[in-house]
């Protein structure tokens, strides 16, 4: 009876050390694959990981990436939807969630996820600056000042901040402080196209 | 009258409170009028029309629009002035289709129509009107085709087909669309004597940079060459079941942000009628104002 358990038990650890070792080689492959911009093989290669195992957070983040690197922009969100099912507290998927839907033009709902991080973690760049580019395409030039008026107050060294409050004064007509922001766009990154492009137009 | 006063403040109401409960409803409220002033027409003499649009939007999922226009029309030869009350539902999805690149609007229409036509022809209209629209992700191509079904009373039905093609010019700043009006009706006795009519209207509009208050944010000129009867405009949201066969026209106008959240659109022009029945030929020239908030 003994020796049964033995057997056993030994068994039980050689099969969870090989599902171990596959998982780990199609995650290395989906890695290699993916850098070599092989995007379809690298979701092929993740075919084998479970979806209920403990990776199953990462496979759907990982999943909807690589759709959304396709252009698979439909199927990408419904995997981040199911990945911030699994884990309302995610700040990758919600973050995530926002470039399939800024690919498909869905303003609000992108400005929706990125401000449910913001939410979760005030001041996150990134999530800023998704906000804002989704606010430039729902043409919200005000929410758009707002937020990239707030990014160059949180992040005063970027270039970016600077480029999108300048846009916004831009539309709102407001031509002085559009030169203003362009200016301090310049002084970030001289020979900056757009700006260098819109003083020289002044 | 102040029935319908009432359901619309109700409706703005509630579209309000929609937006403050939630963040993911968009909603633009509008007031509109027009002014058409005929021009050698033995039997019309004019025609205003106020009203207002409702129109939500949940995401970029789709949304809801509901309108009410009250329209006199006066008419000459001491005939008595035809009210008209017209009630407008309106409902669309949005389809994101990668393989397409772009988006599939589904839409649906109601229009009723309730007026003192003495004869009933006008009067008692119902039309439901469908559309399926495509719009690239890059807002360069558009296309649309719609079908829209008008129920009149004393015997007549008018179907009517519109293909549409809109395409975005130079870099984006300017905007040209195409659209066939293909109207077919079941009794031409009622119909001034045509069984079908064939139109082709064309519109641009041009954004400009915003320089002050004053500058307006786009242009717009239009024009419609061929005849339509009983048309059915689904861009504006109206039903034509008062006018005559109209047989061209031109249309001109400007928009103005004027806040925030604030537009104002001006449109002005001049269309041509006839009467075939009466031998009437004659113009209407049009001023059309429209201002909007988005809340």
């Amino acid at each position: 009876m003994k020796k049964i358990k033995l057997v056993l038990l030994l068994t039980g650890l050689l099969a969870t050390s090989w599902a171990y070792a596959d998982n780990e080689a199609a995650w290395t492959s989906s890695y290699s694959l993916e850098a070599t911009k092989k995007y379809a093989d690298a979701l092929a290669a993740l075919n084998g990981i479970s979806a209920s195992g403990d990776d199953a957070q990462l496979l759907l983040l990982r999943q909807g990436w690589l759709t959304y690197l396709q252009g698979q922009y439909s199927e990408s969100v419904q995997h981040y939807q199911a990945a911030m099912q699994q884990n309302p507290k995610s700040i990758d998927a919600a973050l995530g969630m926002t470039l399939p839907l800024l690919a498909q033009q869905r303003w609000q709902e992108a400005a929706v996820h990125a401000k449910e991080v913001l939410n979760a973690s005030p001041n996150q760049y990134t999530a800023y600056l998704r906000l804002i580019v989704a606010e430039e395409g729902a043409k919200d030039w005000s929410a758009m000042k707002k937020h990239a008026e707030e990014l160059t107050q949180h992040y005063p060294t970027d270039t970016s901040a600077f480029v999108y409050l300048a846009r916004a004064y831009a539309w709102l007509g407001d031509k002085e402080a559009a030169k203003k922001a362009y200016t301090a766009a310049l002084s970030r990154m001289p020979k900056h196209y757009e700006a260098t492009a819109y003083l020289a137009k002044l | 009258m102040k029935k319908n006063i009432m359901l619309l403040c109700c409706t703005t109401v509630l579209a309000s409170s929609l937006t403050h409960a939630s963040e993911a409803w968009k909603v633009n409220t509008a007031a509109q009028g027009t002014y058409l002033g005929y021009s050698n027409s033995q039997y019309r003499d004019s025609l205003h029309e106020e009203g207002a649009v409702v129109s939500a939007d949940y995401l970029d999922e789709g949304g809801v629009t509901a309108g009410y226009t009250h329209t006199e029309l006066t008419l000459k030869n001491n005939q008595p002035r035809l009210d008209q009350n017209s009630y407008f539902l309106s409902a669309r999805k949005h389809f994101y289709i990668d393989e397409l690149a772009g988006k599939i609007t589904l839409r649906a229409d109601g229009h009723f129509i309730d007026n003192t036509d003495p004869s009933n022809d006008t009067d008692d209209v119902s039309v439901g009107a469908t559309q399926a629209s495509y719009l690239s992700n890059n807002k360069k191509y558009y296309a649309d085709f719609g079908y829209a079904y008008s129920h009149y009373q004393n015997n007549l039905h008018v179907s009517q087909y519109t293909p549409t093609v809109g395409v975005g010019v130079f870099d984006g700043d300017g905007w040209l669309q195409l659209r066939g009006y293909f109207i077919e009706t079941s009794n031409p006795e009622r119909a001034q004597g045509l069984s079908s009519t064939q139109a082709a209207e064309i519109k641009y509009t041009h954004w400009l940079t915003p320089d002050g208050l004053f500058k307006p944010s786009n242009l717009q000129i239009g024009g419609l060459v061929g005849r339509r009867f009983y048309a059915v405009d689904m861009d504006a949201g109206t039903v034509a079941n008062l006018a005559d066969v109209q047989t061209g026209g031109i249309t001109t106008g400007a928009e103005w942000k004027v806040s925030e959240h604030g537009k104002v659109l001006l449109l002005g022009g001049n269309n041509f009628y006839k009467n075939r029945t009466a031998s009437d030929s004659y113009s209407g020239a049009f001023g059309y104002l429209n201002a909007s908030v988005v809340w």
